[in-house]
Parts: C-alpha cells; structure tokens; sequence
C-alpha cells in the first residue's frame, strides 16, 4: 500500500505547486515525517520531480514569450555552478543535520510569508474601510 | 507580451552592471540553498526578480522555472550518482505530482488564496520546528 500513499503525497504537494505555493518545501517535509524518508533522499526526489515539470511548463512559457532569457542567463549560470557544489557538500552530511538545517530554511521562510501575508490582509481591510467611509461622505 | 520581455535596464533604475552584481549574488546564494536544501529556489528567487528587479509577476514566474531548471538536472545528477534516489520511488512521486499539479492549477483560478497562503505559511512553520525537535 506504500504506492498509494507516495501517490497520495505527491498530490498533496503538486497541489500546492501549481497554485505557486513553493511544492518541494512541502514534498520534503511529507516525505521525511509521513514516510520515514532520510532527508537527502527526499531532497534528491524533490530535485528530479522538478525537472519533467518544468520541461513542461518552461515550453508553455517561453510560447508565450513569457521568460526574459537575458537576466535567465546571468541568474542560472553562477546559480547552477553552486548548486553542484553544494549538493556536494549536502550528500556528505547526516541526513539528520541536513533535516534540522531545513527544518530552520522552513521555519524562516514561513514566518517571512505570514508577515507579508498578513500586512496584505491588514492592507485590503484597511483600503475597503477607506472605500466605505468615502462613500458614507459622498453620500452625506 | 512581447514587451514585458525586457532588456537590461528597462524594468529598473539600476545601472547595467549594478544588475549584473545583483543578479550573479542572487544565483549564487539561490543556486547554494536549491542544491544544498534540494528545494526553496523559487519560493526565493520570485520575490527578487519582482521586488529588486522589478520583473512583472508573470515574467518572474517564467523566468524563474527556466533558471530553477538546469539548478535541478545538475545537483539531482550529484545525488542520483551517489545513490540517494530510489528510481522505484521516483516514477510514483512524478505521477502524483504532475496529478497534484494539474488540480493546482484549476484550483488556482477559482479560490482566493489569500487564507490559502495563510494556513499555508503556518503550516510552514509548524513543519519547521517540527523537522528542527523532533
């Protein structure tokens, strides 16, 4: 039955991935707590499961003219010259340092969301009072 | 959309090479934690693109699947060659996130996700700490 619950997690995170909400900082974790997966074996499934995704979408688009190829270059290519060298030194340590090390990256960047999140929501609240109280004096 | 497809320069007050700087410490620090955490590059390299940059959202998007790519094919070589994939794992995970991706994506343009992010980045934290203790 391990199939199923692979498929059904993978689901739950691909979810999350198309609706932009960051899929491998939730695949991880679901991997690791739910199946008992060392963290540098989720990392690599998290890793390979990007790539025939953004094949994908990639193709849709560059269609659509969507992607400045120019600053693309420029990111990518120190970008992925690190990347090796930090999976590297990644495939070196314990799984569980790796784990705890994520489990901070996680943390922070959900706390960082939450504040902007919730200025966004205070920000709406803010601008439709605005909006109520003019059109109480327009009415006036 | 042809002219959101900037040049250099265009998008922002920076000077061409200011950008570059900024551009190669923003691969280098990315392309560090997308290798080293396998995940979390675009969940970081969006806000730069549209908060520094000044890339549309749309375009930042773009842009940052293509530049995640290669980041991807390369540190995923390094961990499959030293044997932490499991292949007989792998085509279930690909299965059920393209399933997931697709629902994603059709839920995307019928929910506000606002309380989505919310819960989410909650969730995120509680993960986190979780990961960190336990």
């Amino acid at each position: 039955m391990d199939w199923l619950w692979y498929i059904l997690i993978s689901i739950v995170s691909g979810v999350f991935a198309g609706m932009g909400m960051g899929g491998g900082t939730f695949l991880i974790p679901l991997l690791t707590l739910f199946m008992g997966m060392q963290q540098t074996q989720a990392q690599a499934q998290n890793l390979v499961v990007f790539v025939p995704m953004a094949i994908v979408v990639g193709i849709i688009y560059a269609c659509h003219n969507y992607i400045d190829w120019k600053r693309a270059w420029v990111i990518a290519l120190p970008a992925t010259i690190v990347a090796v060298v930090a999976a590297f030194v990644a495939v070196n340590l314990s799984g569980k340092v790796l784990r705890i090390i994520f489990g901070i990256f996680v943390a922070i960047v959900g706390v960082w969301q939450l504040v902007l999140i919730i200025i966004k929501l205070v920000k709406k609240r803010h601008d439709s009072t605005c909006v109520k109280t003019i059109a109480i004096k327009t009415e006036k | 959309m042809k002219n959101n497809v900037n040049i250099f320069g265009k998008t922002n007050n920076f000077k061409k090479w200011q950008e570059i700087c900024i551009l190669v410490a923003a691969g280098l620090g990315i392309g560090f934690i997308n290798g080293f955490l396998g995940a979390g590059g675009g969940i970081l390299l969006v806000p730069v693109l549209t908060g520094v940059i000044k890339e549309p959202v749309k375009v930042a998007h773009a842009t940052a699947v293509v530049i995640i790519l290669p980041l991807c094919v390369a540190s995923g070589i390094v961990y499959i060659i030293k044997g932490f994939y499991d292949f007989s794992i792998g085509w279930k995970i690909v299965v059920g996130t393209i399933i997931g991706g697709t629902i994603g994506t059709i839920l995307l343009k019928k929910l506000t996700s606002d309380w989505i992010s919310l819960v989410f980045a909650i969730v995120m934290v509680v993960a986190g700490i979780y990961l960190c203790v336990r």
